[in-house]
């Protein structure tokens, strides 16, 4: 992961002030690191928490008992297995989905736009399955809920707009987009954590939205500082908003299907 | 006590001659100019000073910039102890944290910095009366300096929050008591019109986010008034609050609030004796509210100016009228710290609300995916900081998902390269952790060879850092005369053997690695014997080692610590001759610390003995991993480090003011 540009950002010949001052902050290696080990309980890698825990000396956390399946339901909506992902998540803790209705619609249209992309690769297409599906399992719980019955809606176009050759809409596209997925792990990461009675999300995740939103603030309010605050993440950073915002979702749909 | 002599002179009828009425009462012409605003409500130290007589303030105000001559004649009691009041030295003793700001970084950065002036303030004395007439004049010249601190703050210039009325801040008939936390009208009434007020030692701090005091009413007469509130540093001390210009109050006659104006606009119930009147300022939104014996009254004022240091005051209107104060020092009537948690919870929830919006894509330029960024962020401090394995463990955990999802394995790879270069730099940190600096600098100088010649402040600490390490096995081996844990040299393992050993202890057994490692400038020169520093050497390795060889009967390992201390000796010569031409001050002081170690019998005990503990092998091991990627051409910084540090800053800018950051606490909540 080298990156040649961030150097530069490093030590620009006029350094402003904002800089000079980021200089003066200390911060401790110990507590980044536990940051760190953190992230990786949290989120489920539990093979590089105990390899960072002898590399960086640290003691590794006790592990809760829902890391195996934190990790396995994660594995599984990745690889679009939904049904396995609520089998996993039913088994560990059978109140769960129904004590969190929106995680469970959320896991059921999942499976839905799973069921959708294999019927139309299918050929000829076939959307029996999908209608089935939706009517069977869908449908009875957004009967209710203005918002479950919106997102079913933009699911079930994906019927009408995938066979065609255009470009998919960005709110169509959406929901083919990996990122869907990694969202929808992430929920069932977090819920289960809760249901533990540990800490809902990575702290690495708030200190993201805390810095995200401190510069939001910042500019707001007309504070001096310098146009852009890179983290010197830049080729990764590069790399994926090139993939989020100039990839042809078409593309990305197709890579998909062919799976 | 100056406080009570100068009561005794009021109660006597004396005041106009009490030292405690500056200016205002010294002469007939400056009593006819009371109206004026800055010489009455706040008389600047050299009007406060000067009104003895015209001679004896040019003599102050030249030892005001020069220190006091030393044939300057002896000062009065009192003088000597009304510049103490000023000082903020002097202040830091009595010094609490009000309940609402417990925990918030202000206060921490609060403690931090009176912890440091108390540091300071032992170890210069004499000095303090410059520092403090600095401060004083700093202070008195109004709005502008405060702005300008505020800006670009020093935790040593951070200013504090009130702690007591101000002594040197209050209308002659007024009367202090209880260390300035009780005021009273003492005074005989002279106009009917005029009253009394005094304001408290510092102005409401806007980086607490809300400030919040309370005054207990101890005494009102009837037809009396008491105003509390606050003003700016300039408004007259002769009227009561709310009245003036840039002086908010409200008032116990009529229940009313003023701001600005002599009329008052309806705000709440009218108060009287042994009631608790609460004021609290909100710097995020700039309103001000008001609370009576803990209920929340509402908001009394809109749009306060950012600009302007409010004090906290409290005026009095008929002799004999006295309030209390609390600024925190003991529990409040009203429950401000809810009040202050609901506002940190809301931006709190603000900042968790932070994520939807900027992964929903509304924003193409910041659309970022929140789980992509976070995986970068680790699997690139991991690579970063040469944690090899857990980078390795965390690409294979991120890619097992990976592979189905269309994405390939794209996101997080480590190159062959990267992997080969990550386990180099393991490698070295592994062996500075194990104090194994031979093998550290053999490595850096095998695999990095151009970081030396690049930092060579970097190779200068590793050299040193072998001297203690040296200094450290014999000290570790004094030790063992009298704990045995020392097992003489068994296993003899290579230093490059046990570099992905993850054992940290130390070892105590390698005695065996080669005892100069080639460095890449010129190679020490023969060296010769340095008189100077053998002289400081206290425990020579001839006489006195063979003594306690006798003694300890124990020759075998007295004739190892002989040997190691010559080999330190020898060692620390050639540095020494090796950085003699090294003209920078922190090198050379460098050397001085080092060097001190041996002069010590147990180093331990020495000045620089923190140099001698494992832990400070860390920082080492850092600096050089991050000289190791400058010399490659990356940053040495971690995005990760870069953005929790880029969050502090943010949020240091965004708390300044007493905006939204004087709420958020990083190190606290979120890491």
């Amino acid at each position: 992961m080298s990156s040649t540009a961030a150097s530069v950002a490093v030590g620009t010949p006029t350094q402003h002030y904002f800089d000079r001052r980021l200089d003066e902050i200390k911060v401790s290696k110990s507590a980044i690191n536990s940051v760190v080990m953190d992230y990786l309980i949290s989120e489920g890698y539990p093979r590089a928490a105990e390899k960072f825990a002898k590399e960086a000396n640290i003691e590794l956390p006790a592990t809760e008992e829902s890391i195996q399946v934190r990790v396995a339901s994660r594995r599984a909506i990745h690889a679009g297995d939904i049904g396995t992902a609520i089998d996993l998540i039913n088994d560990f803790n059978p109140q769960l989905l129904d004590t969190n209705p929106s995680l469970h619609f959320a896991l059921l249209r999942s499976q839905l736009i799973e069921l959708i992309r294999s019927c139309m690769s299918n050929d000829p297409p076939n959307i029996t399955p999908a209608l089935r599906f939706s009517q069977a399992q869908l449908a009875p719980r957004a009967a209710g809920n203005d918002e479950f019955l919106k997102d079913l809606e933009l699911t079930m176009t994906l019927l009408l707009v995938l066979p065609s050759d255009g470009k998919l809409e960005q709110r169509f596209a959406q929901q083919l987009d990996p990122s869907f997925r990694r969202n929808l792990a992430n929920q069932v990461n977090e819920a289960i954590l809760e249901s533990q009675g540990s800490r809902r999300e990575a702290k690495l995740r708030s200190l993201v939205r805390l810095r995200m939103w401190a510069e939001d603030r910042a500019k707001a309010l007309h504070k001096d500082l310098p146009s852009i605050l890179p983290f010197g993440l830049q080729d990764t950073e590069e790399a994926t908003n090139e993939r989020d915002m100039h990839a042809d979702p078409l593309e990305n749909a197709a890579d998909i299907m062919v799976m | 006590m100056f406080r009570r002599s100068s009561y005794a002179e009021v109660a006597a009828g004396n005041s106009s001659q009490s030292p405690n009425s500056g200016p205002i009462r010294s002469s007939a012409f400056e009593q006819l100019l009371q109206r004026a605003p800055p010489s009455i409500g706040r008389p600047t130290p050299r009007q406060r000073r000067g009104s003895r007589s015209l001679d004896f303030d040019e003599q102050i105000s030249m030892s005001r910039s020069w220190g006091r001559p030393s044939h300057f004649p002896p000062q009065p009691l009192e003088y000597i102890h009304r510049e103490k009041t000023l000082e903020d030295d002097d202040a830091d003793e009595d010094f609490f944290v009000p309940s609402y700001l417990k925990g918030s970084r202000y206060a921490s950065m609060a403690e931090k910095a009176v912890e440091q002036r108390r540091a300071a303030a032992r170890s210069r004395n004499n000095l303090s009366r410059t520092t403090s007439s600095a401060s004083l004049r700093q202070r008195n010249s109004g709005v502008s300096i405060d702005i300008v601190e505020r800006v670009a703050p020093v935790s040593n210039d951070l200013q504090l929050w009130p702690t007591r009325w101000n002594e040197m801040d209050k209308n002659v008939q007024i009367e202090l008591d209880e260390d300035g936390s009780v005021a009273k009208y003492a005074g005989p009434q002279k106009l009917q019109e005029e009253a009394a007020a005094v304001r408290a030692n510092r102005p409401m701090p806007r980086q607490a986010g809300i400030y919040y005091f309370e005054v207990s009413v101890q005494s009102r007469l009837k037809e009396g008034i008491i105003g509390i509130g606050f003003a700016g540093p300039k408004v007259v001390l002769t009227r009561i609050p709310g009245w003036e210009p840039e002086s908010f109050g409200y008032h116990s006659d009529d229940g009313n609030c003023f701001q600005n104006t002599p009329s008052g606009k309806p705000y709440g119930p009218k108060f009287k004796q042994l009631d608790i009147i609460g004021c609290g300022m909100n710097f995020r939104t700039n309103t001000a509210f008001f609370t009576r014996n803990g209920q929340f009254l509402g908001t009394a004022f809109h749009n306060l100016k950012p600009d302007v240091p409010y004090y906290p005051i409290v005026g009095l209107k008929k002799s004999g009228e006295s309030v209390w104060v609390n600024f925190g020092q003991e529990p409040f009537v009203f429950d401000i710290d809810r009040m202050v948690q609901d506002e940190k919870d809301a931006i709190y929830a603000q900042i968790a609300r932070t994520r939807s919006r900027n992964m929903g894509g509304t924003n193409c330029e910041e659309a970022v995916d929140e789980n992509l960024l976070v995986q970068n962020l680790v699997a690139q401090y991991l690579s970063h900081g040469g944690y090899v394995d857990t980078a390795r463990a965390f690409q294979e955990e991120v890619n097992e998902a990976r592979v189905r999802d269309g994405e390939g394995a794209s996101e997080i790879t480590l190159s062959d390269a990267d992997t080969a270069d990550g386990m180099n730099r393991q490698k070295i940190r592994t062996a500075i952790l194990e104090g194994d600096i031979d093998a550290a600098i053999q490595l850096t100088n095998e695999h990095y060879p151009t970081v030396f010649r690049e930092n060579q402040g970097i190779y200068f600490k590793l050299r040193c850092r072998k001297f203690i390490e040296l200094i450290r096995r014999y000290t570790d081996m004094s030790n063992n005369d009298l704990a045995p844990v020392l097992t003489p040299s068994t296993t003899k393992r290579s230093s490059m053997a046990r570099t992905d050993d993850n054992d940290f202890e130390m070892d105590l057994d390698d005695d065996d690695e080669n005892p100069s490692p080639a460095p890449p400038p010129a190679p020490p020169a023969p060296t010769p014997p340095l008189t100077h520093w053998r002289h400081s050497r206290p425990a020579p390795p001839s006489d006195d080692e063979a003594e306690r060889m006798d003694e300890d009967g124990d020759s075998e390992e007295a004739r190892e610590r002989q040997a190691l201390m010559a080999e330190a000796i020898q060692y620390g010569q050639e540095l020494k001759q090796e950085f003699a031409g090294d003209s920078r001050k922190e090198v050379q002081k460098a050397l001085e610390d080092t060097f001190q170690l041996i002069a010590y019998e147990d180093p331990r005990e020495g000045g620089c003995a923190e140099l001698l503990g494992k832990e400070s092998r860390a920082p080492l091991a850092e600096e050089v991993n991050a000289g190791i990627l400058v010399s490659m051409g990356k940053s040495a910084t971690s995005a990760l480090l870069r953005m929790v540090k880029q969050s502090e800053a943010l949020v240091e800018v965004l708390g300044e003011e007493g905006g939204d950051g004087a709420f958020v606490h990083v190190g606290r909540d979120f890491m």
